[in-house]
């Protein structure tokens, strides 16, 4: 019996792509944000509010789902380049999926890119995508101790959207008790609380957005 | 779910390390994970043993460590173990805090014979 020392990160692949992506994105003056959430939390709503309003900004969008291309067709129709990624199953979007989407946009016409990751709290947190910013939405009508489950994402993230306000009359949910869980996790996030339905605080949310953009 | 990507993944480079092994089996792979990597062991032995079936790695075993979360506060300079994920010093309740383990998701060796 003998031992043969490896020393290698299982994910190091995903990793290296990773960072040609970022290299690819930093080159060609892109941000992109890695948009991560639970299913239904509002991610493609938020989109739907925000992209109208800084289409003199060239946004791209690529849509991970686990299955149909639904969530693309709403971008397209807004008449915003849209990749979708159909993962079949898979729980996660990974730095070669984004790599492959990447193929099918104008990477010269982008100034942000949003990535719409697969709505699961957990498994996107270990896979690099090259991203600028990771984005971690939640809402009104989940529980606010959701940082305290999903540490490993909030600590990660580094703006929380809360989204769902105009329902705050309605459900359990305090977002002060959110943001302080939150914080509790990871004292630098900041956050925004927007209703996607009404547009409650979504101007505040795109002037931030539209500040992403390089210089 | 993951884990079963991340079985992919040790498979893959166990693959291409005993390239180099020719003839040699893999008796145990000994892995490192971090608590951070939301990692479930039990979910990752299990994908490994499924995809290694009927493989020249069907007779080897996942030797899982787990590494707790553990942090240095800039404050107090105290080391610590962070439980329940309180990303706060419990010396001084500082949160300026530098955390130094438990995002690894390594393999570290394999054992052969």
């Amino acid at each position: 019996m003998t031992f043969v020392t490896v020393e290698r990160k299982i994910l190091e692949k995903n990793d290296q792509i990773a960072a040609s992506n970022r290299e690819l994105f930093t080159k060609k003056k892109i941000t992109a944000f890695n948009l991560l959430s639970s299913p239904g939390s509002g991610k493609t709503t938020i989109l739907e509010r925000i992209l109208p309003k800084i289409n003199d900004i060239k946004c791209s969008v690529i849509e991970g789902d686990v299955q149909t291309d639904r969530d693309a067709q709403r971008i397209n129709n807004l008449g915003i380049p849209v990749v979708q990624i159909v993962t079949h199953g898979g729980c996660h979007l990974d730095a070669n999926l984004v790599k492959d989407a990447l193929q099918n946009l104008d990477i010269t016409r982008i100034r942000l890119l949003f990535i719409e990751n697969v709505g699961n709290l957990v498994c996107p947190a270990n896979y690099d995508l090259g991203e600028k910013l990771k984005i971690v939405i939640m809402s009104t009508t989940e529980g606010d101790d959701k940082p305290l489950k999903y540490t490993t994402i909030f600590r990660t993230a580094d703006v929380c959207i809360i989204n769902k306000i105009d329902l705050l009359p309605y459900v359990d949910f305090n977002p002060d008790t959110a943001k302080k869980n939150a914080l509790k996790i990871n004292p630098e996030l900041s956050f925004f609380q927007v209703s996607a339905k009404t547009g409650e605080g979504i101007n505040e949310l795109t002037d931030w957005f539209r500040k992403q953009g390089h210089k | 779910m993951h884990e079963v990507g991340i079985a992919h993944e040790i498979i893959n480079i166990i693959n291409e390390i005993m390239q180099e092994h020719p003839g040699q089996k893999v008796s145990k792979v000994k892995v490192i994970i971090g608590e951070m990597t939301a990692v479930v062991p039990e979910s990752l032995d299990f994908a490994y043993q499924a995809l290694t079936e009927n493989t020249f790695l069907h007779q080897s075993k996942l030797d899982i460590e787990i590494i707790p979360v553990s942090a240095q506060c800039h404050h107090c300079l105290k080391n610590f173990t962070i439980s329940a994920f309180e990303f706060t010093c419990p010396f001084c309740h500082s949160q300026d805090i530098t955390v130094n383990n438990g995002n690894e998701l390594y393999i570290k060796e394999l054992e052969v014979d």
